[in-house]
């Protein structure tokens, strides 16, 4: 087919709007889901650090936000990730992480003060900039709620790796971080 | 048919043998007399300890008639302690004639406790008066004899402005465009209001929404007839600051990241309100802000974090706990802590004040080893507030960890510090706070959302606690008022979250006549009696004969606090205002 000039500048047009679209989203995206690695402050957190005691999270699937949950929840899979919160700002909400620590994957769908503050520099973990994810452990109906803050206590770490944005076919293990039925606590090493 | 009550049995008992109560009150007000001396603290960068400007102060901590209920748990200490009821005796319950006299609707939910002014002239005759707030913005008062729920108040005022509404907690977004559902569905006068008995006026925070912004106003109305006596002051602050939210240097309060359900508590002529946060949102500050109840001019502004966020004051809708020098003690919630480095953020401590040119100056403080761990867990050592224990210049509290402390009045403990708090071995320890007495997390299992109640029978004094998810449980105190770890006895039950918060009746401290009371929602919201010498025995609760005695059914209101007065207990419900007493007829 002959292009008329006219006809070509247009399509020239139109591809190049495509491709910058493209190359834009692609960026966007690309942003969005190259891997990375690099190491976290990683606190947990479940029901009883809530008020009132409960699941409610600030960025739910519900309201618009780019998540999979209307309440913190998840099984730790990469099709159904764990909640997460953090400083927007550190990861842009519904951010995929997987923690090979806990052998799971976990989804940015909360807040966290202590990590806003960890990311201003203004919270007594330092920074600013100091990367810090929140992890939702669950917890309700334990016996105690003690029992539930000693097992993110025993399951935090200072500096931890993280791989942001990972690959779908990490191993996973579902067995709850921590179960209420028993008030067991997950033991990564087991 | 039910007929009136008998309060004369009461005003004789407690003019013959002079109220129990009072008589409590007055031994709090001696043993400050005679307290112990307080040693003056170092003075550092926070301003913390030097002289005591109100150490000649002297205040009532129960002021108007004995039998009155004018401020949350019926004094300013706390005490939660009727003992001038007769008519409320454990045979009385198990007769079957106890139950609800009258249910008075009203247009919403009711969180405040309910104020009690006997023999109060309105309208021409002398009425027994129950005072009630609503989430919808109104206040009423009702004929606290009259046994027919058609009985219209004695008077009825809307507290919402002209073209304002309620808080709608399924639309209104507050810190961080959120929403919060610790109150639904709306939220307009949550804390529980205060009475000046010398100038008859009924001091109520209202929230609304005024043109699109939400806004607390604090009003003065005339007792009989519930018109505003000052135009209402609208709630503002600020402070000089580096908190989370602070702006050139400013933190500013915001209705939006403010919740007030602290009791209001009025103290030498100021009335304070407490607040925290929405759903633990940050940024939020504890506020605790003082109006003069003469002109509602704003006289005291003091916030708990202004270099950082939270601590928060709500201590589950308590009022502040206030001693006979008018020593006024705040509990704070979850948030970071530097008063021991000289700075001004006070989360999870225990603060002795005083007010001083224009904020609360810090006498003295307690903060627990394990802060750390409760800011990073949302553990408030503020959900409730401290009991003082009359006659041992002590306070009483526990906590979100279930941790029980008890603090001696003339040196609170201050903060000390431990290598790893957060870890588990550690956060069992009572040998690190350097305080009267530590009982370790979990000793109030699922930790306390509320007040400890007292009562005493010849030389043995008890202390109740409600933990939730847990029984009520009843403490012996020791000689010296330490408190005897083993429990007395428990509850049959264990109360859903968040548990209850007790208080006691008897009859001038005979032995058996007392009755610790609770409200809790394990099967619904009921009202219950428990021997207060046994609480293993319950004696009666109105879900035993639910069609003449229940409490509303749905979304139970949570820290309930029943109300007792001459021969009645009353209590905020869901719809109603339920007033229970002695069956006739």
């Amino acid at each position: 087919m002959r292009l008329s000039k006219r006809r070509l500048t247009a399509l020239v047009g139109t591809l190049l709007t495509i491709a910058l679209t493209t190359l834009g989203l692609m960026a966007a995206t690309g942003s969005a889901q190259a891997s990375t690695t690099r190491n976290f402050l990683v606190t947990l957190y479940g029901w009883p650090d809530n008020s009132p005691p409960g699941n409610a999270i600030a960025y739910p699937a519900n309201e618009g936000y780019h998540t999979i949950h209307n309440a913190a929840g998840g099984l730790g899979t990469y099709a159904n990730p764990i909640t997460y919160a953090t400083d927007q700002a550190e990861l842009p909400i519904g951010t995929i992480v997987y923690y090979p620590y806990l052998h799971r994957y976990f989804i940015m769908e909360d807040d966290c003060t202590e990590c806003d503050e960890d990311w201003t520099g203004s919270g007594p973990d330092g920074g600013p900039h100091l990367y810090h994810i929140d992890l939702w452990i669950g917890g309700q109906n334990a016996q105690s709620d003690n029992d539930v803050i000693n097992c993110e206590d025993d399951l935090t770490q200072n500096s931890e790796s993280v791989i942001v944005n990972p690959p779908s076919n990490e191993p996973v293990d579902t067995t709850p971080l921590f179960n209420s039925s028993n008030d067991s606590c997950y033991n990564p090493s087991s | 048919m039910f007929l009136g009550r008998r309060r004369a049995l009461r005003r004789a008992a407690c003019g013959l043998s002079g109220c129990a109560a009072v008589a409590v009150i007055a031994l709090l007000i001696a043993q400050v007399l005679a307290g112990p001396g307080r040693a003056a603290l170092p003075a550092g960068p926070a301003d913390i300890g030097g002289p005591d400007p109100a150490a000649a102060t002297r205040i009532p901590l129960k002021p108007g008639p004995a039998d009155a209920v004018l401020t949350a748990r019926g004094d300013l200490s706390r005490l939660g302690l009727d003992d001038a009821e007769p008519e409320l005796s454990q045979a009385a319950l198990r007769s079957g004639r106890f139950g609800k006299r009258v249910g008075y609707p009203v247009d919403g939910k009711i969180y405040a406790q309910p104020l009690y002014v006997p023999e109060l002239r309105i309208g021409g005759a002398v009425h027994d008066v129950v005072f009630v707030a609503t989430e919808h913005d109104s206040v009423y008062a009702f004929d606290a004899d009259a046994t027919s729920p058609g009985t219209a108040p004695l008077w009825h005022v809307s507290l919402l402005q002209p073209g304002a509404r309620t808080f709608q907690a399924a639309s209104d977004r507050v810190a961080k465009n959120r929403l919060c559902n610790s109150i639904v569905p709306e939220v307009g006068i949550t804390s529980t209001p205060v009475i000046d008995w010398a100038t008859q006026t009924i001091y109520v925070m209202a929230l609304d929404v005024e043109h699109g912004a939400m806004t607390y106003r604090l009003h003065a109305l005339s007792l009989t007839t519930g018109t505003d006596t000052h135009p209402s002051a609208v709630v503002s602050a600020s402070v000089s600051g580096s908190g989370l939210d602070a702006v050139n240097g400013k933190v500013a309060f915001k209705a939006t990241e403010e919740q007030q359900r602290m009791a209001l508590t009025e103290v030498d002529g100021v009335i304070y309100a407490g607040f925290a946060s929405w759903c633990g949102w940050a940024p939020y500050h504890g506020w605790v802000l003082g109006y003069s109840a003469a002109a509602l001019a704003r006289q005291v502004v003091f916030n708990t974090s202004p270099d950082s966020w939270g601590g928060g004051t709500w201590e589950s809708e308590s009022g502040i706990t206030v001693d006979a020098h008018g020593h006024l003690y705040l509990v704070t919630g979850n948030g970071p802590f530097d008063l021991d480095r000289g700075g001004r953020d006070a989360g999870d401590s225990v603060l002795e004040v005083v007010p001083e040119q224009g904020t609360l100056h810090v006498l003295d403080y307690f903060t627990p080893f394990d802060q750390l761990c409760r800011d990073e867990h949302d553990q408030d050592l503020g959900s409730g507030s401290p009991l003082v224990i009359p006659g041992e210049h002590e306070l009483v509290l526990s906590s979100k960890t279930g941790a029980v402390y008890v603090l001696s009045e003339a040196s609170l403990g201050h903060f000390h510090s431990v290598s790893n708090p957060c870890k588990p071995a550690t956060r069992t320890r009572t040998n690190v706070d350097t305080i009267k007495q530590e009982l370790s997390v979990d000793t109030v299992p699922g930790g306390m959302w509320g007040t400890w109640a007292y009562w005493s029978q010849g030389s043995t004094s008890y202390v109740y606690g409600s933990g939730s998810t847990s029984r009520l449980t009843q403490y012996q105190l020791e000689p010296g008022g330490t408190i005897a770890a083993t429990p007395v006895a428990q509850a049959p039950l264990a109360f859903s979250y968040p548990g209850s918060i007790p208080v006691v009746t008897g009859n001038d401290g005979q032995p058996g006549s007392g009755v610790v009371w609770t409200v809790d929602q394990t099967h619904g919201a009921t009202l219950r009696a428990f021997a207060a010498d046994d609480v293993a025995r319950q004696l009666w609760n109105s879900a035993a004969d639910p069609g003449r005695d229940g409490l509303d059914p749905g979304e139970f209101d949570h820290f309930t606090v029943p109300t007792t007065a001459d021969g009645l207990v009353i209590v905020g419900d869901q719809g109603h205002l339920e007033v229970y007493g002695t069956l006739q007829g």
